[in-house]
């Protein structure tokens, strides 16, 4: 049971804004962790950009599932955790997440050199053991009014056309080494990101 | 630029021999600074990077020299050359078996004969075997190489050999040792989930605590409490549960040594008479009963916590059997039970029933009860699982022939793409 990051994206225009995100990325090597962390905020960012506002989804990729929410002030959110980690907490801690964000940060402040967000940090430690999260669980609870969860794969996201491994070569975000790293285990037909 | 293996070999070795290296990792690129002291290799604070693409003409490089100090062409692999060059006190040759198996293993664990040779210069008092732990430490920063049999019996033998070199030593404190593996172990399993060779490791360990000191006990504790925290977030790694119910059948051993021979009890001997029991002191059992009380308590709030996980569940049938065998060994009913603090904040009633029969029968249908208004893949799971964890300890408790045939019949409604439930209810037919 493990989340490996947090992130919130503005998604008022076309490409999603990365505003701010952290990572919980030890049970991965040195030289992987970069990498790791590169796709996973690509690959956060494309479903942030593919949910549509006030959409939840749940997606899942190589034992990996993203939990997105997006909200029509026009910010969403994504999660990425194991699929050991219970959707509901995931969804609820999502929920209060962005309910807070909205709260602190004023829309004309939606820029990443502006976002300081420390708790969000404190979110990721603490929210590991979901034991943790009863409480918040119950208040989500009673202030959510839709529970619908889409659940959706990365290909189904992708629109007619599109391809994953193109998407990937193309971005400027993707170093070159951990476009390797991507080829390799692409090559020995193991998981995008473990090598 | 091209670099040849010789260069590249004697660059890594350089740079091993003048660095704390800490972890290595094999790279689908080169370092992208040619000017670089390290080129083509990639050192950052103590984790170095190696190129994929130069592996092949380091081995062979390392291969080369070890091949041809180690093993005699004429006699093939013989003990002959290395016993020669420690007779001869011939350092240099030494050195160079040393290092070229070190390379060797990092690339290859698999390689049988390079593991064999340095187990050779331990014995002669050529190589410090816990420095042999710290190497095999390295070796395991590679994810694959953490499920090498090779190298995990390397370690194993290697701390047997310190052990013995110890065994007239006082001061020599066993636990000392096994300290340092836990850690190690607990990264692997990190780094790479089911690690079946760094559980066996593990239980190993376990398996050598003496069951008198109380050293060994808190090492126990600790490892309890290291594993309670694993398997609250690892509810579907079954490794974890096992390392856990070995632990605690050992914590178990502390308080009356017979509890072992529960292990390769069946079903049938328990639905015997009742051992007599032996002269135990009524704290003593206490402690037991209340050890396996609280772990079931434990495993009941994970159930309800995260449904549809099927290890939880035969994790609470281990734990029924357990408990089937204290009540068999007589120390069951000594316990008050209203003295027992309740689990958690109590407010659950269900965590805290006491475990016997018909109690049990109760959490498992409130199982199935508490969330039959949802509909998504757990709570199906959960409600099967239930099902069959009832059919269990029908059987654990010697249920009439009826109730098994009625709870069989539910399961192959539930789960009709299982041929075990299927056999079974065509069995009992078969029997009218």
């Amino acid at each position: 049971m493990k989340i490996y990051s947090i992130t919130v994206f503005s998604t008022e225009n076309e490409e999603a804004v990365n505003l701010t995100g952290e990572y919980e990325l030890s049970g991965f090597g040195f030289f992987q962790r970069g990498s790791v962390q590169e796709f996973m905020k690509f690959f956060s960012k494309t479903v942030a950009e593919r949910t549509r506002p006030g959409q939840r989804l749940s997606v899942e990729e190589n034992n990996y599932i993203f939990y997105s929410y997006a909200r029509t002030e026009g910010i969403a959110g994504v999660i990425i955790c194991d699929n050991e980690y219970p959707q509901r907490v995931a969804l609820s801690l999502l929920s209060k997440i962005l309910d807070e964000f909205l709260g602190k940060f004023a829309r004309n402040t939606w820029k990443p050199q502006t976002i300081s967000y420390p708790e969000l940090k404190n979110y990721l430690i603490k929210y590991q053991d979901p034991k943790e999260a009863d409480q918040i669980i119950k208040v989500q609870e009673q202030l959510d009014e839709t529970k619908q969860v889409m659940n959706k794969t990365i290909e189904s996201l992708l629109q007619r056309g599109e391809k994953l491994d193109d998407l990937i070569d193309r971005s400027q975000e993707i170093s070159f080494q951990s476009k390797a790293f991507y080829k390799q285990a692409r090559k020995t037909n193991s998981c995008c990101t473990i090598s | 630029m091209s670099m040849d293996a010789k260069t590249l070999y004697e660059l890594l070795n350089k740079i091993i021999d003048s660095h704390q290296i800490e972890e290595i990792c094999l790279l689908p690129y080169q370092n992208i600074l040619p000017k670089d002291q390290y080129y083509p290799f990639l050192l950052i604070g103590s984790n170095l990077g190696i190129p994929l693409e130069h592996l092949h003409k380091i081995f062979k490089q390392a291969h080369g020299i070890f091949m041809n100090l180690y093993v005699d062409r004429n006699q093939g692999c013989s003990n002959d050359k290395l016993l020669e060059y420690v007779n001869n006190d011939d350092k240099e040759a030494i050195e160079l078996i040393k290092q070229s198996t070190r390379c060797l293993l990092f690339l290859n664990p698999d390689f049988y004969t390079a593991t064999n040779a340095r187990k050779k210069l331990i014995l002669n008092n050529l190589l410090d075997p816990s420095e042999e732990l710290k190497f095999i430490n390295l070796i395991f920063t590679f994810p694959k190489h953490s499920k090498n049999s090779t190298i995990w019996h390397h370690r194993k033998w290697i701390i047997s050999n310190i052990i013995s070199r110890h065994q007239s030593d006082n001061k020599f404190v066993i636990m000392d040792l096994f300290q340092l593996e836990i850690p190690i172990i607990q990264r692997v399993v990190e780094l790479y989930p089911k690690n079946y060779y760094a559980w066996s490791h593990r239980h190993w360990i376990i398996s050598q605590l003496p069951i008198d000191s109380s050293h060994s006990l808190s090492f126990l504790d600790d490892e309890l409490l290291i594993m309670e925290k694993w398997v609250r977030t690892n509810v579907s790694d079954h490794s974890g549960f096992h390392h856990r119910q070995l632990c605690l059948i050992k914590k178990s051993q502390f308080y009356n040594s017979t509890i072992v021979n529960f292990l390769g009890i069946s079903r049938d001997n328990l639905l015997g008479q009742p051992l007599v029991s032996e002269n135990l002191s009524s704290t003593k059992t206490d402690q037991i009963v209340l050890l396996w009380f609280n772990e079931i308590r434990f495993t009941r709030d994970l159930i309800l916590r995260y449904p549809g996980h099927e290890t939880l569940w035969y994790h609470l049938r281990f734990l029924s059997a357990i408990w089937k065998w204290l009540s068999f060994l007589g120390h069951i009913h000594l316990i008050d039970s209203k003295n027992i603090e309740p689990y958690g904040d109590g407010e659950n009633i269900v965590l805290n029933l006491w475990p016997d029969f018909e109690n049990d029968l109760e959490f498992s249908r409130y199982c199935i009860l508490i969330n039959s208004d949802v509909d998504d893949e757990h709570v199906t799971l959960q409600k099967r699982c239930a099902i069959a964890y009832e059919l269990w300890i029908s059987e654990l408790h010697g249920a009439s022939k009826n109730n098994l045939d009625s709870l069989i019949s539910k399961l192959v409604e539930i789960a009709p793409e299982s041929n075990y439930y299927l056999c079974r209810k065509l069995s009992f037919r078969g029997r009218k």
